[in-house]
This record gives structure tokens, sequence and C-alpha cells, in this order.
């Protein structure tokens, strides 16, 4: 066992070390990748990423379930459609409103959640995404409907980058790079969010809400405004996925997108940040590269809905999951990594962001430690969503003498 | 069973939430027809023991119950073997009417013991034979907990767990509830462990009892034995 | 939506009409035995509505059409008033909302399919096949997924409905393919196999839909009323705490309520595959309607499962119809929206009780 404390020259060795390696690796990847083809799923991956890191900030900083997130991304995508084809912005530019569009889209979406709980929640975001679709077509004069946006001209790499590359591989490049920039920089805004007295508050609120506004933590306003934020970040991802590949109809954001999303952020493992990326490497796994490996295998060449099988493989994997490693392959890896190397704390300073899991979603086959091992427990009422009648100190009806 | 084993026996018992362990290796019996009472302050453990003996909690140690174990982990076989808990708050069934909270409590038994147990209740009760068809959540707080004793009873057993049946009530309430358990207790010949924090009412009904503090047992003995013991008193009882 | 046909005739909105001003004397009457507060909101809503109608009739098309659409949205309504009642019977057991009923019910559908065309079993037969196959799935998946979890950890439930959504609905077209199917009807529906009232056509169909339901609703009812299964249900459902010291086998009763949950689901799969057609994900959109139907009903009141529908059914076709703007194509949004701005305003729905959490 090597204990590290925090304030050791090791330890901040380690990490100069460890962000280092991460941007070296992050900037050369196109040239070690080499294939225009695989350049382009590291970008998608980042840009899922980002969407998944909002995704993350709702369900494990404030423990509110959303089904709805394609419907954001599919805001940020749009708008960057529309504002290029029509327009003729450039896409960079699109970013900030595509930012706006999913902040305001995420309020709206968010305000239910000042009244309804978690199921409902849930519910209702599932319809937000189950809608999207069909408003796309309903205005099919503006966006396309089945068919599409088809942009005349995609991003393409300045004059001055590259310029004695392959035409391919410059614009792939290019795209990688502008993506894992602004990657870099929300990821920036948020962990700085999340360290800040605003990312506690949402902490608390995942905890206990009701606790947590007897504190003077306006619940209601949080939760709204981290749906605003989550879809920020979702439209931000939009764009960055039209940035790679602008193209968009009215089956590309369904709801069937914001299950993959909440499925890979199950798996990769929610609460952490860090958890964004594998979780979109993850998603993209499911969605994009298992349905091509398999079609390039020829299996279920004779079967039309073949494709399907990713959905049922995520599914399966989503059960494995859940009842092997409940909280994720990040905080699994931790907690394996924390069994050979610990970090300590200094003195009096909270314990850095690497220690903490977000909240608790438990195996049925290990036993928390936050409960009672039995797995039958509580005989008064079934927590939380149950009343009963206050109990009265005096009688409603006196009794007799 | 031999005549001269306790009904109930409880041998090193523990239990814990989690990590945190609210009772240590505690040993007690309650002999058939007894009524034994368990004090102490709050959070001293007794609410756990009444939970330990119905596998509400993890626990480690041996309950016996006519001489056999009680199994592990299944707090829905108490009442098939005949051990039935009135829980803190009474865990009145809200939505269901009245008669539907009796019928409940004899779910384990057959069509003409429900119908004979509810009867019996209505004979008992007069109150809730009033409120026969009316929603349990209408019902004042001490209603609720005749028909939570009514409603143990429905399953036939040999052992009543109280626990705190006075929470909540007023005097002269309690003072009738209390009143109504010693007949209940002598007419049906049935065990009652009881957890009170109402000291001299608990000593008046019961024969025993045992002291709790931060989950071990400091003191037993009869009635007498704890109120003639002030140090005991001021130190576990409060008064 | 399929809509019925349509006659012509003036006469049907006079009578369309008639009826209006009989319901609403029925409303002055119950207004003079005094009201409640959720009550006048319901005289409100009804007093719109008979506007709407009346609005309606007048200058949009005329009675027959009006009925027309009326019947739709009954019909409509009682199948996602059905879907509803799968929702709320597995939410009262468990206080959970599986999120994978859609798609079990769609597999229950393509399973009748198979029965009827491959194994040659009638309609009827067909379905009753299915629902049996769909209950034993269902007491499966609850054994094996649902039982090891600790009650409360509700996260990791829906997690599990989650995954079984994905499971389902996409291994139906890896199994059976992406073209529609069809599954015929188990009622008698020729062209001819109709009544006309007040000019519109209410086809056999639609009768033998709506009554099926509306018996299968009673049964369920009487089931919960009458059978120690229904009292243990409604124990657990009440205080699951007590309902384990009383010894009721809490494990048995969510086991049963998700096998009678996937059997009505089952069965409301099958009565809209014989409406419209099996395709991959047909019941998605369903679910949602369902949900709907359940949360304005209140999650915890069966009976206001099939009101909910029925409202949700009703509102669906006359804004899908009525209002062009929106359209037949986005009305599920209207509806939708319409629901979540209702639940905003009473969020334990119509008939549902005020759930108070525990700090």
């Amino acid at each position: 066992m090597i204990v590290i404390s925090e304030d050791s020259r090791t330890w901040r060795a380690t990490r100069a070390g460890g962000w280092v390696a991460v941007i070296v690796i992050a900037v050369f990847l196109p040239w070690i990748l080499g294939s225009p083809a695989n350049i382009g799923y590291a970008a998608q991956i980042a840009a899922y990423g980002v969407a998944i890191l909002g995704l993350n900030l709702l369900l494990g900083y404030t423990g509110q379930i959303s089904l709805g997130h394609s419907a954001f991304v599919g805001v940020g995508a749009y708008t960057t459609l529309l504002l290029v084809t029509d327009r003729n912005w450039p896409y960079l530019e699109t970013l900030p409103v595509a930012i706006v569009a999913g902040f305001v889209l995420g309020l709206v979406v968010g305000l239910p959640s000042l009244r309804l709980g978690g199921l409902y929640l849930a519910a209702v975001t599932l319809g937000v995404s189950v809608v999207f679709p069909l408003v796309i077509d309903r205005f099919q004069g503006l966006t396309g409907g089945p068919i599409g946006i088809f942009p005349s001209n995609q991003f393409n790499a300045p004059s001055w980058f590259l310029p004695n590359g392959n035409a391919e591989f410059r614009s792939a490049t290019a795209q990688y790079l502008v993506i894992i920039v602004v990657t870099g920089v929300l990821f920036l805004c948020v962990r700085n969010l999340v360290r800040s007295r605003i990312g506690r508050a949402l902490v608390a609120i995942r905890e206990s809400p009701i606790s947590a506004e007897t504190f003077g933590v306006r619940v209601g306003m949080y939760k709204t405004l981290v749906f605003g934020v989550s879809g920020a970040l979702a439209g931000a991802a939009g764009t960055l996925l039209m940035i790679q590949t602008p193209l968009a109809n009215d089956s590309t954001f369904t709801s069937t997108m914001s299950v993959f999303l909440l499925v890979s952020l199950i798996i990769a493992g929610r609460g952490p940040l860090s958890s964004a990326l594998p979780g979109g490497a993850i998603y993209v796994l499911l969605v994009i590269l298992i349905p091509s490996w398999i079609t390039s295998a020829g299996l279920f060449q004779n079967r039309e809905g073949g494709g399907g099988i990713a959905g049922v493989l995520a599914g399966a994997a989503l059960l494995v999951f859940v009842f092997i490693l409940p909280s994720g392959l990040v905080n699994g890896l931790r907690d394996v990594r924390q069994r050979y190397i610990r970090f300590v704390p200094r003195a009096g300073a909270p314990a850095a962001a690497g220690n903490a899991s977000g909240g608790a979603l438990t195996s049925p086959l290990t036993s928390d430690q936050s409960r009672p091992v039995a797995r039958e427990q509580d005989p008064v009422d079934r927590p939380p969503m149950r009343t009963q009648a206050p109990e009265t100190l005096l009688p409603r009806h006196p009794s007799p003498p | 069973m031999p005549p001269s084993s306790p009904l109930l026996e409880a041998t090193n018992l523990s239990a814990s939430y989690g990590k945190l362990r609210a009772l240590h290796e505690v040993s007690f019996s309650v002999d058939a027809g007894e009524t034994v009472a368990i004090l102490g302050a709050n959070g001293a453990g007794k609410t756990t023991t009444l939970r330990a003996i119905c596998q509400l909690v993890s626990t480690k140690g041996t309950v016996l119950f006519r001489g056999k174990p009680v199994p592990k982990g299944r707090p829905s076989a108490c009442a098939r073997l005949g051990i039935a808990m009135v829980p803190e708050g009474r865990g009145t069934f809200m939505d269901l009417s009245v008669e539907d909270n009796l019928r409940v409590g004899g779910i384990t038994r057959s069509r003409r013991e429900v119908a004979d147990g509810i009867d019996w209740s209505m004979g008992v009760f007069p109150r809730l034979a009033e409120r026969r068809t009316q929603q349990a959540r209408t019902l004042s707080g001490g209603e609720q907990q005749m028909l939570a004793i009514a409603r143990a009873l429905m399953s036939g057993p040999q052992l009543l767990l109280l626990d705190e049946p006075s929470l909540g009530l007023s005097p002269l309430l309690v003072a009738e509830l209390f009143k109504t358990l010693k007949v209940l207790a002598s007419e049906r010949g049935i065990t009652v462990l009881l957890v009170e924090q109402n000291t001299s009412l608990a000593l008046e009904l019961a024969a025993r009892a045992y002291v709790l503090e931060t989950g071990r047992i400091v003191a037993t003995g009869g009635p007498e034995l704890i109120h003639d013991n002030e140090e005991l008193r001021r130190a576990y009882l409060g008064y | 939506m399929p809509i019925s046909g349509i006659e012509p005739g003036g006469a049907a909105a006079k009578d369309a009409v008639t009826t209006a001003s009989q319901s609403f004397d029925r409303v002055v009457q119950r207004l003079a035995r005094g009201v409640r507060p959720s009550l006048a909101t319901a005289l409100v809503l009804i007093l719109a509505a008979i506007a709407f109608s009346v609005w309606a009739i007048n200058d949009k098309g005329g009675g027959t059409l009006f009925v027309a659409r009326l019947i739709d949205g009954i019909t409509n309504g009682t199948l996602y008033g059905l879907m509803a009642l799968a929702l709320v019977i597995v939410y009262k057991a468990t206080r959970i909302i599986n999120f994978a009923q859609g798609a079990m019910a769609c597999v229950g559908g393509y399973l009748a399919y198979t029965f009827v065309s491959d194994a040659g079993l009638s309609p009827v037969l067909g379905i009753v096949a299915a629902i049996a196959a769909s209950a034993v799935g269902a007491a499966g998946i609850e054994r094996v997924f649902v039982r090891p979890f600790d009650p409360s950890n509700h996260i990791g439930i829906i997690m599990v409905t989650l995954a079984w959504f994905l499971i389902l609905d996409q291994g139906v077209s890896v199994v059976w393919g992406l073209q529609s199917k069809g599954l015929p009807s188990p009622f008698p529906s020729k062209a001819t196999d109709y009544v006309t009232v007040f000019g519109a056509q209410l086809t056999y169909s639609d009768i033998g839909t709506i009554v099926t339901i509306l018996v299968v609703t009673a049964l369920i009812g009487l089931l919960l009323r009458f059978t120690k299964f229904g009292l243990a249900f409604r124990a657990v459902s009440s205080n699951l705490g007590s309902s384990r010291l009383v010894g009721i086998e809490i494990g048995r009763v969510v086991q049963l309520s998700w096998v009678l949950a996937a059997a009505v689901g089952t069965l409301a799969g099958c009565l809209f595959a014989a409406q419209t057609n099996l395709t991959p994900g047909y019941m998605d959109n369903i679910l949602i309607y369902a949900f709907t139907a359940a949360a304005l009903g209140g999650l915890d009141s069966l009976g206001g499962s099939i009101i909910g529908g029925l409202i949700l059914g009703l509102i669906d076709s006359m804004i899908g119809g009525y209002v062009p703007q929106i359209g037949p194509g986005l009305s599920l949004g209207a509806t939708f929206a319409v629901v979540v701005v209702a639940l905003y305003l009473k969020p334990s729905g119509l008939r549902g009780r005020v759930q108070a959490e525990r700090v």
C-alpha cells in the first residue's frame, strides 16, 4: 500500500505528469491513429462525452433522472445546421448560440422538476425526447423533416493548417482538434462549477433535498438551473457533432439516444466528472462501432433488423453492470486503485474529488454500508413516498371519563 | 417443549445497522404468559431489540422461540411462527378500511378464524366497530393504537411485541389502553414483551423488566427492584 | 390513428346538442348538492368541454364528424387507460415505473402474431396464448432481476427496467425483422361490421375493444377487493413494513403484480396491433400516452388510470382533429403538454393521494 499525501511533491508531480501526458496524447492522437475514420470516432467520443458530462451533472450531482437528453443535443445540432445553411455562419460561431438554446430548453424542461419528483420527472423527460422528433417533422419546412438538412460546406481546416497533408486527414484532424479544445474548455468550466459553493449545494440536494432546503439552499432553483446547464452542455455537444459530420434528420435525436446516453453514463460511472469521456467512448462503442463491426463481419446479414443487436447487447451490458459493478467502471477502477495507492488529504482540507463517489447505486449482490445488511428492513413506512396521518397528541374525540 | 423453558430466549444477541452496532450481546428471556418490559432512555436500543427478534435487522447470536431458532433474514416468517409486532407509530394500513386492516392482520389464517377474530375485535374495541368501514387514516391516534393491537392479535400469536404503545396518546387514553392490555394478557394468555418509555405505566403491567443502556442490559428485576433503586432510576430511566 | 367512417347527416348535429344539454342539466343538479374544490375544477373543465363541443359541431364540420372523433377518442382512450393500468399495478406494488412495460407489451403483440400465423391459432386463442407467455416471462424477470434488490433501491430497479426496455425493444427487430406485420382482429371486422351512431361509424371492433377493456378493469377491481391476493396487494401498496409483520410474502405479491401487469399490457398491445400494425417499437409512443394517463389519474389509483386514459384519448382526438396547426402528428406533444401543466398544478393527479417525503 502506497500512501501519498496531497501536498507532497510526489502528489504534485504525479498530477502534473498526468495532465501533461493526457494533453500530449490528446493533441497527437490523430497522428497516432492515422486513419481519418478513426480520428472521426475519437472526435465523436469527445462530443458525446460533453453531452454525458451534462447528464452526469443531473444524475450524479442532483440525483435527477433525465431521459430527454437527446432533445437538447438535437436543439444544439439543428441550431448549428440552420445557422450554417441559411445564414452562412461559420461553424464555431454557432457554438454560443447552441449553448444558449440548449440552456433555455433545459430550463423549460427543468421547470416541472420544481414540483415533480424522480419518477414523474423521468417519465416527463422521456416524453420530451419522444416529442422532439415529432416537432422536427411538424416544422419540416424549416428542418427538412425525414430528409434533414445538408449544409453545402462542412467544417474545413483553415488553409494554414498542415498545408501539405492529405485532404481527408487534414479536415478530420482539424475537426478533432477543435472539438477537443472546446471539450477541454467546457470540462474546466464544469469542474470549477462543481468545486464551488454551487457544486456543494448540488451534492447536498442529491443527498437530502429537504435538509438542504432547511439549510437555505433554494432547491427548486438549483435543480432547474442544473437542467439548464446540462442542456447547455448537450447543445454544445450537438454543435460539436455537426462540426464532425453535418448531418441530422428526424430520426437522429430520438428517445433511444437518450436511453443509450443514460446507459453509457451508468456503465461509465455516474458522479465523478472523469466518467464523461469513458461514457462517450461506451456510447460510440455501443451505437456506432459495434453495429458497424457486426455489419462488416457479415453476421445477421440476412436479417434486416440485425442492427437491433446493439441495443440488446447494451441492455445486457447494463444488467451485468447493475448487478456486478453498479457504481460504474470509473468508480470501480478507483476502488481497485485505492487498495494499492491511497491519496491522503492535507490536514484540514476536504478529500480531493477523486475519492468521492457519486451517490448510492447499490448492487443487490453486495451489502450497502449505509443500510441494515438484512435485505428486508425498517418495519415502519417504506421511504420515501408515503405519508402517515400526523400523530396527534390530543385525541380527536375525548374519551368518556 | 418442557414447561420450564422460556417462550422466548435470546442469547448473546447483537444487532447492527450497517456498521453501527446497536445491540451488544444481550441475553434475556420471557416465559409463557408473562409480561416483560424493556426500559431505557431514547436510543438505548429498545426498538432494535424487538426488531432483532423479528429479523428486521441483521443479527448475530441466537433467538429461540418455543425452543426453535427464529429463521434469519425472513421477517414475514414471524407471523406464522406466532410472533406479532405492533411497531412504533402503529404501522396502520392507512388506505385500507378498519375491517380490512383486521383482515390483513389475519391473512395467514383461515376464513373462519378471520371472521371470528374480527367479531372478537369488534366486541373488545367498540370504537372500532363504529368505524368498521371507515378508512384507517381517519382514526385518531388512540383508535389507531387499538386497531394496531387488534390487528396484531388477528394472527393468533403467542408472543406480542409492543413498541412504545403510549407514544402520542393522552394520559386518559394510555390508562385505558393499558387496562385493556392487562385484561387481554390474562384472558388470552398471551405473552407480552413491551418496550416503553413511560416506565411507571410499564411497571404496572409487567412482572419483570430489563433496563437497556446503549445496547447493553444494565439491570433486570421486578418492579420493586427498579422502583426502590433510586440510583438506577436516575441513571437510566431519568427520574 | 384510424378515423371511423363518416356518413353525412344534419340531424346528427341536433342530437349531439341535445345530449350535451342533457349532461349540462345533470351537472347543474350536481352543483346544487354541494361542491368540493376539486369538483369545481372538474365542472369548469366540463363546461369548457361542452363549449368546445358546441363550437366544433357548429363551426367545424358538423355533428357526425364530432361523433366520429368522439368514438376514436374513446376507443384509443380506453387503450391508453389499459396500458396505464399495467403501469399503475406495478407502481402500486413497488413504487417503481416499469419503463419496459411498453416493450413487453410489444413483444406480447408479436408473440400473438407468431401464434396466429405460424401456429395457426385463432386470433382470440393467439392473444390468450401471448398473454400466458408474457405472464410467465414477467414472473421470470421479476424473480431473477428485480427480487434481489432492496425494495427501496429505486434507481437500481429502474436501471433494470431500462435495460430490459433496450433488450426487448431492439430485440424485437432482431427476431421478427423490420417489416410491419398484421395481427388479425379478434372481433368481427369486415367492412360491414359496424353500427351507426349519429351518422358516424361505430365498428364492432371498437365496441369489442371498449367492452373488453371495461370488463377487464372491472374484473381486476373485483380481484383486488375480494381475494386474498387483492388484500395482500393493497396492503403492500399501503404499508410495506407492516405487510411483512403481518406475514405477507412481499416477493410473491410483487411477482404476481408483475404478472398481472404483463398480462394487461400484452392485451393492450394485441388490441392496439389489431387496429394498426405490428412494427418494432410500436408501443414506444403508447408508453408515453400511458404514463401520461396514469399520472393524470394519479399513479396510485387504478380507476384513475382508465379515467385518465379516456380524457387523454378525447383530448388527443379533439385537438388533433380540430386544431390543424397541431395536426395528428403533434397531438401527442400537445396532449403531453396539457398533462404536464395539469400535473404542475396538482402533482398528485386527479385521484391520487399527495405523497409526503420522509427526511
